[in-house]
Parts: structure tokens; C-alpha cells; sequence
């Protein structure tokens, strides 16, 4: 047991979109702005930042915080593909947890419209996209082989981002805020057989905060305090075996190191922001969280269950495909969202439940790996 | 997939710890779950079967689309490359292995592209 449990104070972000020509500094600066006016605390109470960012460069933590007053702390600055937020989160509770600090601030921040569109950039000396291995074209053939061992409708896949768009037409912070069809989704250029346009995520600009503080110090501020009941970082076992494309194992393993920690299942779990990045991604989660038995993924998304107003709300924020996906923010635009959702301040898309939420982000794109990090995180309210 | 001239059938090298019992694709010196440099030279099978697959349709700049990916199942490792006959291939179809060249006139980011090893399906299986 830790000597001491995380808690999160207060949470900040930007509205998730292309944010041309803004700067980099900017976009972060307001999610830490917006952060630390939501926790009520001083800038200078905070004791470190821990900043996931991708593909901005340099110290990209730096270029944040020299914004502020007084900025001669700790900044480390964490790359962990799509997971460099959660990433961020966990190091910044295991500081908490360890009595290393006693606030700090979780930071993520990217900004992908420099990029100009299209596929992300990977490694071009990988083995795997040398030969052409797209991000799409991975999730695609997860698809493709969950459909030859269970059968799932190309209308079926299409639900996941029918309901995610649904969700963030009622979500500010959202990317896109048009609800779609399943024609729509089903009917927008294939990308990679059988994902459409429509079924993978966009590339957004955006930044997300959270203050993080002792459970201790927390109390003192407000009178029943969000906790972190389980922060679990994963980073992958280097495999070339038989890689089972329908269970990427690094969420297998989080997952449960992550119940574990917290103590819960998933029956106990009020929603969930999971990793939807492709349409088929949100369906493989759904069974290894335990939410549904293998193959039965769909059957769950059909029944309504993981809608805004079922048994166990599924990226009410709108998720990956449709809040969007500034990848090296989105673990943490999670956190605020279920932050959001527990002290009961969602709005329109509140959930009923509001004792327990579950995050989780993956980052992929190397060969030998199902994704080269996975963090999960559970949040309990009291 | 007109531009490559298929140059013969050929089996992939490979690494496999006998230690651990572990075949790794592509070769290594060193095997990395017990890190001893006592790795054999093996070959693996002429037919795999073809695990999962996709049809890229967009691509990376200067990349020609749509080309076929495929992940092949050689029974005690799975091996990522480009699938050639993607438009009938189906997951379980018997798949061998072809040695590829672009022909001389192809531009240059397809021959970086598809130089060395692609996938090819012979036979259907069911």
C-alpha cells in the first residue's frame, strides 16, 4: 500500500480541434490556466509538472511553464505515444503516493494540424512500416480477424462512432459536435479495409490538465475528494509469437493490475473513457474490461448498454473519434472527463453513477509489440 | 501490383533461442528473453497461413495505394508484410512467401517500398 493516496484537485482543458496557427505555448498554457482555477490552488503550490507531448520537440514542458510565474521546479517532460498523458498521470501519482511531492500538476499537450493531415508519423526504420504498416491498417486487421472468428456487420463497427458522436454533440470540449448516421459512417472513403474515415479517430490540437495532491491535502479543499484507486502503467511485452490481434495483451495486463490495485470489477465501475482510436478498438475494450464475453462485444453496444444512459457509459466525452485525439493530451482529457462526471458537472451528458470511473489509453505503432504502453487509471469520489 | 516482377518463392530466415525455445522474426544475434548470444539460423515453413489482412487506401505521401498488408501465421511466429493478391484473399488461406523486386522503371518510393519479401496466397482453404 502507498503511504499516502493520490487525489485529483481540479481539472482544465482546451476545446479539442485544429488550433491553427496558435501557439504551443498558448494551448498548453490554458489548459493549466483553466486547471488550476478549477482546483483553487496557486501556481505556486505546485510542486512539479509532468508533461506528455509527442512530437513537438524540445522540453516542450518548459515552453508551458515559463509561462507562468516562478517556474524554477521540477519539469519532466514524458513521451509515450498515444499513452504520454496517462503516462504523465501515473508518474504523477506514484510521486504523490511515494510523499515526493504533495501537488503537482499532470500536463498534456499536442498540437498535430503542424503536421498537415494524414497518417501520424512512426518510425520509417521499423521493420513493419518500412514495409507499409499504417496506424489504420493495424486496427484493421484486428477488425478483420474479429470478424472471421465472431462475425461483426460493418453497421455493427459503425455504432461505436454513431454513439461517440452522439456523446459529444452534448461535449464543448469536442473536436466534432454533428451527431452522424450509421450511413454516414458505413458510407465515408474506405482508409484501410474494413475501417472507414468515419470509424477512425481525427487528428486534433488540444491540451489537458490535472492537479494532482495528497488525499490529505485534498480533504482540506473539498469535502469528498476524487482519488486515484489504481494508476497502472504498462509498457508491453516485446513479442514475436502468436500476437493475438482480438486481445491486444497490454490492456489484458493493465486492465487487471488495475482492478486489483483499486480493489474492483467490472461490475463496480460507474463509465469508462477507453482508448477508441478505430471504431473496432472500443468493441475488443469492451471484452477485456470485462464488460462483455469474447465476441460479444457488439451485442453489448447494440443492447444500449454502454450509452450516456445505460448500465456502464462508454466515452461519454464522445471518445477518441469524436472529442477527438491530440495524442499526447487525451490520456488526461479522460481524467477531466470523468472528473467532470463524478462531482457531477457533465451537463447534458452526465452519467447516473458517480462513484467510480475507469481511463484508459494505448500507444502503438512499433513492430513486436501489441501497443508499446497502456496506462489504466481508476477514480473513486470519497 | 503491376510494377513487381515476382522473382521466386523463398523462405524467411529467422532466429530461434534454444534455450528459450523461441523462434523470432526477423533474425536476431541476441536472443531477448534471456539475453545470450546462442541463437541458431533457422528457416521458416514455405506455407503459412494468412492470420489477418487489409487493403491500405491511404498511405504515406509518395507511397502507391491501394497495396495489400497481411500478418501470416508460420505456426510458432507471426509475420507482418505486404499481401500481393489481396483482392480474393480471405484469413486462412494458405500463403507462401515471394522474393520481390520493382520493375526498373518504378519510381523510387515504391521500390523502397517492396524490395525484399511480400505475401502471396496459393490456396484456399474451407
Amino acid at each position: 500500500m502507498p503511504s499516502e493516496r493520490a487525489a485529483i484537485l481540479g481539472v482544465g482543458m482546451t476545446k479539442f480541434a485544429k488550433h491553427q496557427g496558435r501557439a504551443f505555448s498558448d494551448l498548453g498554457g490554458e489548459a493549466v490556466r483553466e486547471c488550476l482555477k478549477d482546483a483553487g490552488i496557486e501556481w505556486a503550490e505546485i510542486q512539479a509538472v509532468y508533461c506528455g507531448n509527442v512530437l513537438a520537440g524540445m522540453l516542450p514542458g518548459q515552453r508551458i511553464v515559463r509561462e507562468f510565474a516562478s517556474s524554477d521546479i521540477p519539469v519532466i517532460n514524458v513521451e509515450n505515444a498515444c499513452a504520454s498523458a496517462g503516462t504523465a498521470l501515473h508518474l504523477a501519482t506514484r510521486a504523490i503516493e511515494t510523499g515526493q511531492y504533495d501537488a503537482v500538476l499532470a500536463l498534456g499537450v499536442e498540437q498535430l494540424s503542424v503536421l498537415g493531415g494524414g497518417l501520424l508519423p512512426q518510425d520509417p526504420e521499423d521493420i513493419e512500416v518500412a514495409q507499409g504498416a499504417t496506424l489504420p491498417a493495424a486496427y484493421a486487421m484486428r477488425a478483420k480477424r474479429y470478424i472471421h472468428e465472431y462475425g461483426l456487420r460493418a453497421e455493427q463497427m459503425a455504432l461505436v462512432s454513431v454513439k461517440s458522436h452522439r456523446n459529444a454533440a452534448y461535449n464543448p470540449y469536442a473536436h466534432f459536435n454533428q451527431p452522424w448516421t450509421v450511413a454516414d459512417v458505413v458510407g465515408s472513403r474506405m482508409v484501410a479495409d474494413p475501417l472507414t474515415l468515419y470509424m477512425c479517430c481525427p487528428n486534433s490540437d488540444g491540451a489537458a490538465a490535472a492537479v494532482v495532491t495528497s488525499e490529505k491535502l485534498a480533504k482540506k479543499r473539498t469535502q469528498s475528494p476524487v482519488t486515484v484507486a489504481a494508476s497502472v502503467l504498462v509498457s508491453g511485452h516485446f513479442n514475436p509469437g502468436p500476437r493475438d490481434l482480438t486481445r491486444p495483451e497490454t490492456t489484458v495486463v493493465a486492465s487487471r493490475k488495475a482492478y486489483e490495485e483499486a480493489g474492483v470489477g467490472p461490475e463496480d465501475l460507474d463509465m469508462i473513457e477507453c482508448h477508441d482510436a478505430f471504431a473496432i478498438a472500443e468493441i475488443l475494450y469492451y471484452e477485456i474490461f470485462g464488460l462483455a464475453p469474447p465476441g460479444e462485444g457488439a451485442a453489448l453496444l447494440e443492447s444500449g448498454a454502454t450509452e450516456i444512459g445505460g448500465r456502464i457509459p462508454v466515452n461519454p466525452s464522445g471518445g477518441l473519434l469524436a472529442r477527438g485525439h491530440p495524442i499526447g493530451a487525451t490520456g488526461l482529457a479522460q481524467v477531466a472527463e470523468a472528473y467532470w462526471q463524478l462531482t457531477g458537472r457533465a451537463g447534458a451528458r452526465q452519467v447516473a453513477g458517480r462513484n467510480t470511473a475507469l481511463t484508459h489509453v494505448t500507444g502503438g505503432g512499433i513492430s513486436g509489440y501489441d501497443n508499446g504502453a497502456c496506462t489504466v487509471h481508476i477514480l473513486k469520489r470519497g | 501490383m503491376k510494377p513487381l516482377i515476382l522473382h521466386a518463392r523463398v523462405q524467411l530466415e529467422a532466429s530461434r533461442c534454444p534455450r528459450c525455445d523461441v523462434t523470432w522474426h526477423p533474425r536476431r544475434e541476441r536472443c531477448p528473453t534471456c539475453i545470450q548470444e546462442v541463437m541458431e539460423e533457422v528457416l521458416l515453413p514455405e506455407r503459412g497461413e494468412l492470420y489477418s489482412f487489409s487493403v491500405v487506401r491511404i498511405g504515406r505521401p509518395g507511397v502507391e495505394v491501394p497495396y495489400g498488408v497481411a500478418v501470416v501465421d508460420f505456426g510458432n511466429v507471426r509475420v507482418f508484410g505486404r499481401l500481393i493478391n489481396w483482392e480474393s484473399a480471405r484469413i486462412g488461406d494458405e500463403t507462401v512467401v515471394m522474393q520481390v523486386g520493382p520493375r526498373a522503371n518504378a519510381p523510387e518510393s515504391l521500390q523502397a517500398g517492396s524490395v525484399g519479401y511480400q505475401f502471396f496466397v496459393v490456396e484456399r482453404k474451407g
